[in-house]
């Protein structure tokens, strides 16, 4: 294994700490819309497109949680 | 092909003695879409029309036709036309009808009694009669296959001398039939498929009964098999049937398919008491054809109007691609269809679609995979032929990116000996603080190695995207609301991204690698781009107001969301990566080893495709829906459905 000081070690942590919660946020916002989703889909199949549209907004939660990451690796190598 | 074919409205109104002609004639072009006529108020000079007589009669044998095809099992295929006569069909059919009705009949009494056999419910089934003692005629205890009134009629026939007690055990008949035994109540009875309770069983239950079975002893088992053998006959003599009629039901399915659509197309009319009009939609193309068509068979005696589509219609959409850009009409089916205004993204979706997919995906190993599996089910399932298309597109992508980025099955590099054996430059790489010579499939680029870049180029696709997405939606509300509104509302975006992109670069360092410096030469001078946003941002306020404000964010989420590109291909690497080395890892030690090493390839890389099928397709999918229509695209069309044999 190569050295990494616990700094960078650190720097890690955070950047997946980041990126793990933003995930389990946007997971726990999509449940109940992905839920009433299929359900509106069951009725009606048209609102394939809608209902997807509805359940992926939450998703700019873990893509902002990726440019956190991103910036606090950043750190580690500046 | 940027939009659906141009529609005329039609209007077609005569007197009633041509309506026939008309329907025939329309039905053979097949390119009418007939709009429902409605009564809008009682001043409406038009009602609605009455299906012409014979429908009824056509559409009861029509049922029945349909019932025997499915209870025969008869797979649709395309088949001609019956070239009988009503009357026939009708005859044959009501025929058949009936001799399979009783065979089916007949197998779900058999099935019944062998449930009740097999659960050893037998005994059960006795509480559904009621015994009193009786001494001096012999008895048959056991189901059968028909009403019981029935039996005492025919068994009144042959002597009065008998007592017949009945009941009904979870729908099955039961009786208890008491008569001094002869030959023809055993044959009468083998006729409604008389099957027996074994007599220790009667006896065990009814402990008064003194008299004597009429059946000999017989035990389950071999009854069991008795019922089997006689489902069996009955299964064969189905599919004799079947396989002598699959002929005569599906052709005669089409006919009268064909014959009721004609009979019942007069409920979209609207007649008066010696006139009707039908009202519609033609293709443009097919305009003049059915004009002079129906002019002809007339003699010019009705009046065919066309007029174009006005502001408020609600036209129905036919798509207008090449062959090749078909399969991908059925995202949009999954979505909803354009209206008829405006461009018709499935040629964009034709192009992206498949290098996100390919893109994601892309290895060499898993596109060969994927395309063969795409292509046996494209002929096992003709119904779904078109999506299969758009896969084995994006499957022929994903192999041209897997060449790209030098993968196959995750393998990026040969071993030593092959790798001098073909002449590969040999490169120096530290991998874990070691050296290692590393022979390298050839390659443009190594997603493994150059994940800067590979962000990069995610990023740059969706700007690209996006923009294309910006302009399509400027050309919509160009011509929907004229200039004004659309530079308002879509060159304000088209302004702001490239602050973004120098947003990405330099504060955010998102974007780096070559691509990113080549990209920050291009980019005008900060105050530059600040201003361009800032105009931007005042253009997106005036022209789409609060809620314009309100998304500015979102265009950012939405450019990165294209990161995805990058995140789901180099998961996909990872994972057939470690496959491979524990594989390896295997393989060093012993047979063992090596079995179980395969086992481990196949097993993990049927789980990797798996995901690398469905995993890119959904990204690809969302990319498209939600980041590319956004931009652009309101939908809600109806779909073009001709009157005729397509239908």
């Amino acid at each position: 294994m190569a050295d990494i000081s616990i700094g960078v070690g650190m720097v890690a942590i955070g950047a997946s700490i980041a990126f793990g919660l933003s995930a389990v946020a946007t997971a726990l916002a999509e449940q109940s819309i992905g839920a009433a989703a299929v359900g509106a889909m069951a009725e009606k199949e048209e609102l394939f497109g809608k209902g997807l549209i509805l359940t992926v907004i939450p998703e700019s939660i873990v893509i902002f949680g990726l440019v956190v990451a991103i910036l606090v690796l950043g750190l580690a190598q500046g | 092909m940027m939009k659906a074919k141009q529609m005329f409205k039609l209007t077609i109104f005569g007197p009633k003695t041509f309506m026939k002609q008309i329907i025939e004639k329309m039905y053979d072009l097949d390119v009418v879409h007939i709009e429902g006529f409605s009564r809008k108020s009682d001043e409406e000079v038009f009602d609605l029309g009455e299906p012409f007589e014979t429908n009824e009669k056509y559409a009861e044998t029509l049922v029945k036709i349909r019932a025997l095809i499915t209870n025969l099992n008869l797979k649709k295929s395309d088949v001609k036309q019956s070239g009988q006569t009503f009357s026939q069909i009708e005859i044959k059919t009501d025929a058949l009808a009936e001799q399979v009705n009783a065979l089916l009949n007949k197998k779900e009494y058999l099935l019944n009694v062998k449930r009740v056999y097999d659960k050893k419910a037998v005994e059960k089934s006795l509480t559904a009669l009621t015994l009193e003692e009786n001494d001096h005629l012999n008895h048959y205890i056991g189901f059968i296959n028909t009403k019981p009134e029935l039996l005492t009629e025919d068994l009144n026939k042959i002597s009065k001398n008998f007592e017949l007690i009945t009941g009904n055990y979870e729908g099955l008949n039961i009786i208890a039939l008491f008569t001094e035994a002869k030959e023809n109540v055993a044959e009468l009875l083998e006729n409604y498929d008389f099957s027996p309770v074994d007599n220790p069983i009667v006896k065990k239950h009814f402990r008064i009964l003194k008299s004597k079975s009429a059946v000999k002893f017989v035990q389950l088992n071999s009854q069991v098999d008795l019922i089997n053998k006689k489902i069996r006959k009955i299964d064969v003599k189905l599919n004799e049937i079947k396989l002598d009629n699959s002929k005569f039901l599906l052709e005669s399915e089409k006919l009268l398919k064909v014959e009721t659509d004609k009979a019942e197309a007069p409920l979209r009319f609207g007649t008066t008491k010696n006139s009707f009009v039908v009202r519609g939609w033609v293709p443009k193309e097919n305009s003049k054809k059915l004009e002079s068509e129906l002019n002809k068979i007339t003699n010019g005696k009705i009046m065919i109007k066309y007029e174009k589509p006005g502001r408020s219609d609600n036209v129905p959409i036919a798509f207008n691609h090449p062959k090749i850009v078909e399969p991908f009409e059925a995202f949009m089916d999954l979505y909803t269809l354009p209206t008829y205004k405006e461009i018709d993204p499935t040629f964009f979706m034709f192009l992206t679609f498949p290098i996100f997919f390919g893109f994601m995906l892309g290895d060499v190993g898993y596109g060969l995979v994927t395309l063969i599996l795409f292509g046996i089910l494209r002929m096992k399932m003709p119904s779904a032929k078109n999506i299969l298309n758009a896969f084995i597109i994006a499957s022929i992508s994903a192999i041209i990116f897997g060449m790209v980025f030098g993968e196959y099955f995750g393998y990026e590099e040969v071993s030593p000996a092959l790798g001098k054996a073909l002449g590969i430059h040999p490169e120096e790489i530290v991998m874990h603080g070691e050296q290692e010579t590393v022979y390298s499939i050839p390659r443009l680029f190594s997603r493994s190695t150059q994940t800067n870049d590979l962000i990069s180029i995610a990023i740059i696709f969706g700007i690209t995207h996006i923009f294309i997405g910006l302009i399509i939606g400027f050309i919509n509300i160009y011509q929907d609301h004229g200039l004004r509104h659309a530079v308002m509302e879509k060159v304000g975006w088209m302004l702001l991204l490239p602050a973004i992109v120098w947003l990405l670069i330099n504060f955010l360092h998102i974007m780096k690698g070559y691509l990113a410096d080549i990209i920050s030469m291009v980019l005008p001078p900060l105050p530059v781009l600040l201003i361009m946003a800032g105009a931007g941002v005042l253009m997106i306020i005036i022209g789409e107001g609060a809620r314009g404000a309100v998304e500015l964010p979102a265009i950012l989420s939405n450019i990165l969301s294209y990161a995805r590109l990058m995140a789901v291909g180099l998961a996909s690497l990872s994972l057939a990566v470690v496959i491979n080395n524990m594989a390896g890892q295997m393989f060093k030690s012993g047979v063992i080893g090596i079995i179980a090493g395969i086992m481990v390839l196949v097993i993990g890389h049927t789980i990797n495709i798996a995901l690398g099928i469905l995993s890119p397709f959904l990204h690809a999918l969302r990319l498209h829906y939600v980041e590319f229509f956004t931009k652009f695209f309101q939908g809600g069309g109806k779909r073009y459905k001709s009157f005729g044999y397509s239908e």
